[in-house]
């Protein structure tokens, strides 16, 4: 390369950079209207096949005066998408994002700090439901970065409170446990029961490779452990109060080691970690598995009841999907601890005051009494009609075939189990079923025969700079031991825990004890 | 005297003025090429300052570097994690590994068509082996996993043999094997072309001439078609040196998991892991990415000077 | 006289040898059972791929090894085909693929052409801009951030634009211009041509055989494109269907909008559907085009 010719594409190159710089420094979102409607982006995973455009989000529009522009994220890359978004400066104005548990603080905070989200308004009168909403919020003040809330928390089960406990249990066939002469009265197995129901069904699927006694969702194995170990993360605390390694705990070893021997007895599916998302539902939909354990939200219930009915209309729906209730060794129900909410809705932080105070305007109707029966029944003499002063649909067929947009923007600030009951569309024995196993384990919780694990909310939400770097890529290789370890790959506990101590346990595990202190 | 150098400046500039003029086609037909590598490859090489701040999106680049400039504690960060120490190991190992396997495989089969006779056979092995180039990593990743799968194909023809179903997906060294064997199978048939036509330009003179000699088939290629192809293989060899440090985003991208992280990490996969998953502050990323350029530079510019110095043509 | 250069030596063969002491020997022998072993191994995932996307489920379960057709199911094909987004994903790839490629074949060709002309102002200058970019980048976000600023996001041209000049096949090009004789170009000058009807009339008819192999180079590379479209497209009717086709692998097939899942369908049967779905037309084009793809890289790599 000659030098003066270098010397011309460095001079060009060190020219023109600062008058591009200057002229990338990220614009103020400058309100815009359309006509007199104010232009808004929302961007929500649940938006999934909707981008507005039908009679309720016209109606929505011309209420607030709106324009509302609606993306959607899919499962698959919610992160990529909203971390790029983010980073690229280009986020939409409302959106949603899901901050683990783990990764929570760190996230959190560094998008508060970095000014990237905007804090809500500090005097939220003006939004009663919202409000209310909030004092319902399990941990609510965790999620005050200096007396300020960052965002509105999405309710899950907002109206049974005293639910601290999330739906991940199982669903099993009934009748196959009938048939095979191990069917508990009430579904309620003890440790010893259990084990013999694996056993049987494990016999009787001997001759299928494709069939096993257990499968479980895939981010949940081994289901197994949770009836030893203490937290579902990383950390949990010694009878002594100090923080240290669930992985490492000797719970947690006792609980890997009977996944190791479930799965080496074959009851577990063989390639249950090579699955991808779903397939283990779909499995235990196509009738291969015996037991399922899986996130019981009320979609996902639903779902897997629909599809039944429709698949195998010759079997039982309620004797295909029963909700087994397993006790563990110490003779309790095992379930792992929750909040009332799941993501979050955020704002970003460039819009304006008034353009935040309009959605939060339009969230908090869609949580009231009128906002919840539009988005639930539609609207009044079209769709459905007062008798008695309760709604009732015209034509239930018909509806369910509209998109209602806003069911879906409702979506910003509640899962909608609150409303599920007042829901025309929802299946109402999914629903009680579902209902009277929440009853159960929380009659079962007050009767001290339900322990319920989860990383304490101190550790959860602490920040800390060698946490914040680690503890997720120490979560996810946590687990790829595990599974490595339950299938064989490592063959002694020796071996995983070496494994495991590749990652700096031991200096994260200082800081947070002396942060805790 | 002033009137000759005034004259000889104004007839310098008017020979440039008329070398301009002669050139101005050709120059407006280079003008897209700059103007698309400046908005594509130069102004993005500014971003590179983003590796000298704790980058606050919001603030923009200037923002960031005037108010949170940290100067190379970024690259302090970085080389103070073990972690990444461990993934520019794997860098090296797989892009380096990948560069010889692939280099032999490719001349192998290059050395194998070239003995072959028959046409029709040839045109058609190349047609087939040269195919799979021209897939992309999705659907060759969509291959690989339905046949290494533990109860896929090839596991099938373990146990039938006797042995335990072996985890190729999840296993470290089973995946890195599998990273080269892909490779092969996807690139070598395409690589051995540049081989196969260098082969196929030897005179056969020299062939003839060492059959007189009494030559075997071996010795005919280790002194005649090896020699022969040596500036190609040099030079593509120094083209590849550069890309050491790429390793193959695209596939690894495709294949891996988190079981296998720690033994088939990348730069380029950490650096996208890091960023969009792990919520990663952008001047780290940017920094690490900054310390891959910069790197791959050195190495194309010793290797070429190396080849040079060594009496074959550079690139450079 | 002109000759024609249409017909360049495909792949040169050595002329057949005349020395009547060649034997087919025993190492021919291993050679062509070698090749043909590799030749097997190549075509053979393509072979149980479609078995299997013909194929039920409980037959794979049993024989994963499907060596022939057991028994015959449409349902993974049906699935396919009524998938919406592979469609949509079909359409927008032939849109890249014909108005992408032509794009792209425009300005990698004039840059070509460009660049092998001789002594030029600004000619060196260009030259090494270029090959700086073949060694150093920016990084993604701030290219991720370009393009937020072009505001391309969300809109089928970011798959597009930025693909303007591939350095690779533009120094392809280039090489080919320069292979071409020098006389070509004084006699046309003398014969009265200016700059473009030098180029268009004398140059251009001559690189045919090089712009086919360039604008199928592009025409690949725009039908397995999806990393952009990762990045920053994220309405779905805009993505691409190796893009789509991805999202279908990673996720199994299970829980797609748009695949209906039935006890018929497994995940391996519609993956592989899936998977012919988007390989099938290359599958088709490539024994035709293969000599074009050979001929260019050998002419443009050897001689450049």
């Amino acid at each position: 390369m000659k030098k003066n010719h270098f010397l011309t594409l460095l001079s060009l190159v060190t020219l023109v950079i600062p008058l591009f710089l200057s002229s990338c420094d990220p614009s103020d979102k400058r309100d815009e209207y359309d006509g007199d409607k104010l232009i808004v982006s929302l961007r929500n995973l649940y938006f999934d096949s909707y981008s507005g455009g039908d009679n309720y989000t016209d109606f929505i529009e011309d209420k607030f005066k709106l324009k509302l522009n609606l993306s959607n994220y899919s499962w698959a890359d919610w992160t990529t998408q909203v971390n790029g978004a983010i980073n690229g400066n280009n986020v939409e104005d409302v959106f949603h994002f899901n901050l683990d548990s783990y990764n929570f603080a760190s996230t959190y905070e560094y998008w508060a700090q970095g000014e990237v989200i905007k804090a809500l308004p500090s005097d939220l009168s003006n939004w009663p439901n919202i409000v209310s909403l909030l004092e319902n919020t399990s941990n609510i003040d965790a999620l005050k970065i200096d007396g300020k809330l960052y965002g509105i928390p999405i309710a899950k089960n907002i109206d049974r409170p005293e639910t601290t406990f999330a739906p991940f249990t199982y669903v099993y066939r009934r009748d196959w446990a009938k048939n095979l002469n191990v069917y508990q009265e009430g579904d309620v197995y003890t440790w010893q029961q259990f084990n013999a129901l694996l056993h049987a069904l494990n016999l009787h699927f001997k001759n299928d490779a494709s069939s096993a006694a257990i499968g479980d969702v895939e981010w949940g194995f081994p289901s197994i452990t949770n009836f030893y170990k203490d937290s579902p993360h990383c950390f949990t605390k010694d009878d002594e109060g100090k923080v240290i390694s669930n992985f490492h705990s000797s719970k947690y070893i006792e609980g890997l080691n009977k996944a190791k021997e479930f799965v080496g007895n074959q009851h577990y599916y063989q390639n249950q970690y090579s699955s991808k998302d779903g397939e283990m539902n779909k499995r235990y939909a196509a009738q291969k598995l015996g037991v399922l354990y899986e996130n019981l939200s009320y979609s996902n219930y639903n779902k897997l009841r629909t599809d039944y009915i429709r698949n195998y209309p010759n079997v039982d729906v309620d004797e295909a999907t029963a909700i087994l209730k397993v006790k563990g060794p110490d003779g309790k129900f095992a379930l792992e601890g929750a909040e009332n909410w799941f993501s979050m809705t955020f704002f970003d932080a460039d819009i304006s005051d008034l353009k935040q105070a309009k959605v939060l305007d339009l969230i908090n109707w869609l949580l009231g009494e009128e906002g919840t029966q539009f988005a639930m029944y539609g609207i009044e003499g079209y769709d459905y009609d007062l008798i008695n002063d309760e709604p009732v649909l015209k034509d239930k067929d018909e509806y369910k075939t509209k998109m209602n947009g806003a069911k879906y923007l409702r979506y910003m600030a509640t899962l909608g189990y609150d409303t599920l009951h007042y829901d025309p569309l929802v299946n109402i024995d999914s629903l009680n079923l579902l209902n009277n196993w929440t009853d159960e384990m929380s009659n079962a919780l007050e009767a001290n025969e339900l322990r319920i694990f989860e990383e304490e909310s101190q550790i959860r939400w602490l920040s800390s700079p060698l946490k914040n770097q680690h503890s997720g890529r120490m979560l996810s290789n946590a687990n790829a031991y595990v599974t490595q370890y339950a299938f064989n790959s490592l063959t002694s506990i020796d071996a995983y825990v070496a494994k495991l101590n590749i990652d700096p346990w031991e200096s994260v595990l200082n800081e947070i004890n002396g942060a805790l202190k | 005297m002033d009137r000759i150098l005034i004259a000889k400046k104004q007839s310098r500039f008017h020979d440039f003025k008329k070398k301009i003029n002669r050139s101005k086609f050709l120059i407006f037909m280079g003008l897209p090429a700059v103007i698309f590598y400046f908005i594509f490859c130069y102004i993005p090489m500014y971003g590179v300052l983003m590796a000298f701040t704790h980058y606050y999106p919001k603030r923009g680049i200037l923002g960031s570097l005037t108010t949170s400039f940290v100067g190379f504690n970024n690259f302090k960060t970085i080389f103070n994690d073990p972690y990444f120490w461990q993934v520019l190991g794997n860098t090296v190992f797989i892009g380096l590994g990948k560069i010889i396997i692939s280099f032999v495989a490719s001349l192998l089969i290059a050395l194998l068509l070239n003995e072959i006779r028959m046409r029709v056979f040839k045109k058609s092995v190349q047609i087939i082996v040269t195919f799979p180039h021209f897939l992309s990593w999705v659907v060759v990743a969509g291959f690989v996993n339905l046949f290494f799968v533990t109860d896929g194909a090839i596991n099938s023809i373990v146990v039938f043999f006797g042995g335990q179903p072996i985890d190729f997906l999840r296993n470290g060294p089973f995946f890195i094997t599998l990273l080269f064997g892909s490779d092969i199978w996807k690139e070598a048939g395409w690589g051995s072309i540049i081989y196969l036509a260098t082969m196929a330009g030897i005179s056969p003179e020299l062939y003839e001439a060492a059959d007189i000699d009494g030559a075997t088939r071996l010795q005919k290629i280790w002194h005649i078609t090896l020699p022969a192809i040596k500036p190609t293989a040099i030079l593509l060899l120094i083209l590849s040196v550069g890309g050491i440090l790429s390793a193959g985003f695209d596939q690894i991208f495709n294949l891996y998991n988190p079981l296998v992280y720690s033994v088939s990490d990348i730069l380029d996969t950490y650096i996208y892991r890091s960023q969009f998953n792990d919520n990663v502050n952008a001047g780290i990323t940017t920094a690490i990415g900054l310390f891959k350029s910069v790197v791959s530079f050195i190495l194309v510019l010793t290797v070429d000077r190396i080849a040079k110095l060594s009496g074959e043509r550079g690139i450079i | 006289m002109k000759r024609s250069r249409f017909e360049l030596p495909y792949l040169p063969l050595r002329p057949s040898r005349k020395s009547a002491n060649h034997r087919f020997g025993r190492l021919d022998v291993v050679l062509f059972i070698v090749l043909l072993i590799y030749g097997i191994l190549i075509i053979f995932p393509f072979y149980n791929a479609f078995l299997i996307s013909i194929s039920p489920e409980h037959v794979y379960n049993e024989t994963p090894l499907l060596l022939w057709p057991k028994e015959l199911t449409f349902a993974s094909y049906s699935s396919v085909f009524a998938n919406k987004n592979l469609w949509s994903g079909f359409r927008i790839t032939m849109i890249l693929l014909t108005v992408g490629t032509i794009y792209q074949m425009f300005f990698t060709i004039i840059t070509g052409y460009a660049l092998s002309r001789s002594k030029w102002f600004g000619k060196n200058f260009l030259m090494n801009m270029i090959l700086v970019t073949m060694f150093f980048g920016g990084g993604l976000i701030p290219y991720y951030y370009l393009i937020t600023n072009l505001n391309l996001h969300d809109k089928i041209w970011v798959m597009i634009i930025p693909g303007a000049i591939d350095t690779f096949n533009m120094l392809l090009m280039r090489n080919y211009f320069q292979s071409l004789p020098k006389e070509l170009e004084e006699s046309a000058r003398i014969d009265g041509a200016n700059d473009i009807q030098i180029f268009v009339k004398v140059y251009l008819p001559l690189a045919l055989p090089m712009i086919a192999t360039v604008g199928l180079f592009f025409a690949v590379g725009n039908w397995n494109s999806w990393y952009n479209a990762m990045l920053f497209v994220k309405t779905p009717s805009l993505w691409p269907l190796q893009f789509v086709l991805r999202n279908l692998i990673i996720t199994g097939a299970s829980n797609i909008e748009g695949t209906i899942t039935s006890p018929d369908t497994y995940s391996q049967g519609l993956v592989m559907a899936s998977i012919f779905f988007t390989i099938v037309p290359m599958m088709c084009f490539y024994p035709f085009l293969q000599r074009f793809f050979v001929k260019g890289i050998v002419v443009g790599a050897i001689k450049g």
